[in-house]
């Protein structure tokens, strides 16, 4: 077993190939693991239906995946099962941060949210930092939100070990045109259900509903029609962090 | 089949969501929205209440008479069905 500190928590992994291990190099700890997460080969083939089934759902050919990517799903499912008793919960998005702000896009697979994030980075130079690129974590306390750079980085593998507050999040959808506004949470909450990481477990499911209700308190909501030039980039930043410092 | 059980009321701002978990989000990708009224409804339903006894209970609650009560209830309910839900 090896032992990783991610959002706060030491956990331990107990992997079957060495690329779980490698995946969370950059994580390492030395400290005794809060909780521990295995995998067994069923856990693999079980990654491997589901992910078939969402192709066939979405109506695309089922994709082929190595052993070692879907152990990887497997244990960081694992581990989004059990974040929510630790006041933490998986967000499917693009976390970036700017001045040691963090802001988070999210949006429909393949709207470009990472391309969005480039943009801002094109855009601000040395004051833009990745947090995670596809899938960080999210922990709500009373004192607001904060967001935590993961192993687990998308395809282009853009994250940093580091936590920053969380200001903002930003819905994306495709534009011609480049145009920000405000959202109210209740505008906000179904587009969030659909990014945010449901768990099996009825109680942690029930704790990410709470951690949610808490955060429409703690961040501002946006709602971003975007085309992929800098002007985009430029339009989004100008609305959240500009017009909020 | 009554799914109900296997779903979470949650509220955002007055506004009162059930989302499915578990089996229930097997078989529904969606949420219900309500109003205060819908979400006492559905917690009615959830506990196993049948139709009369939500209507006596809202006519308790809200001071609503019997008629109005059979018709939201009904009007609630055959939503539900509609969805499958019930």
């Amino acid at each position: 077993m090896r032992v990783y500190r991610i959002a706060e928590q030491n956990i331990g992994i107990e992997a079957l190939h060495d690329r779980v291990y490698f995946r969370c190099t950059a994580y390492e700890t030395e400290g005794a693991p809060d909780f521990v997460v295995r995998t067994v080969p069923a856990d693999i083939d079980r990654e491997r239906e589901r992910s078939a089934r969402e192709d066939r759902l979405e109506g695309r050919p089922v994709r082929a995946w190595s052993d070692e990517y879907l152990e990887e799903l497997a244990i960081y499912r694992q581990i989004a099962e059990i974040m929510p008793t630790c006041d933490t919960f998986l967000f499917h998005g693009s976390a970036v941060a700017v001045d040691g702000l963090g802001y988070l896009f999210a949006a429909k697979s393949g709207t470009g949210k990472s391309t969005h994030a480039r943009l801002w980075q094109q855009l601000l130079g040395d004051r833009f930092t990745y947090v995670n690129d596809d899938k960080p974590l999210v922990r709500v306390t009373g004192d607001g939100a904060v967001i935590y750079g993961t192993p687990y980085d998308g395809k282009h593998h853009l994250s940093n070990n580091i936590a920053v507050p969380l200001k903002a999040i930003c819905l994306l959808q495709r534009g011609t045109e480049n145009s920000i506004r405000r959202l109210s949470a209740r505008e906000a909450f179904p587009r969030l259900m659909q990014q945010v990481y449901c768990p099996e477990d009825r109680e942690a499911f029930a704790r990410t509903m709470g951690l949610l209700q808490e955060l429409t308190r703690q961040v501002r909501f946006y709602v971003l029609s975007c085309n992929m030039d800098i002007e985009a980039a430029r339009v989004a930043f100008e609305g959240m962090v500009s017009s909020n410092s | 089949m009554n799914v109900l059980k296997d779903m979470i009321l949650t509220e955002i701002e007055g506004e009162w969501y059930a989302v499915p978990v578990g089996e229930a989000a097997k078989r529904f990708s969606g949420m219900i929205r309500m109003n205060k009224t819908g979400k006492r409804i559905f917690e009615l339903l959830m506990e196993g209440k049948d139709q009369d006894g939500v209507v006596r209970q809202l006519m308790e609650e809200y001071e609503v008479d019997e008629a109005t009560a059979q018709s939201n209830v009904g009007d609630f309910i055959g939503k539900l069905q509609s969805a499958g839900m019930l």
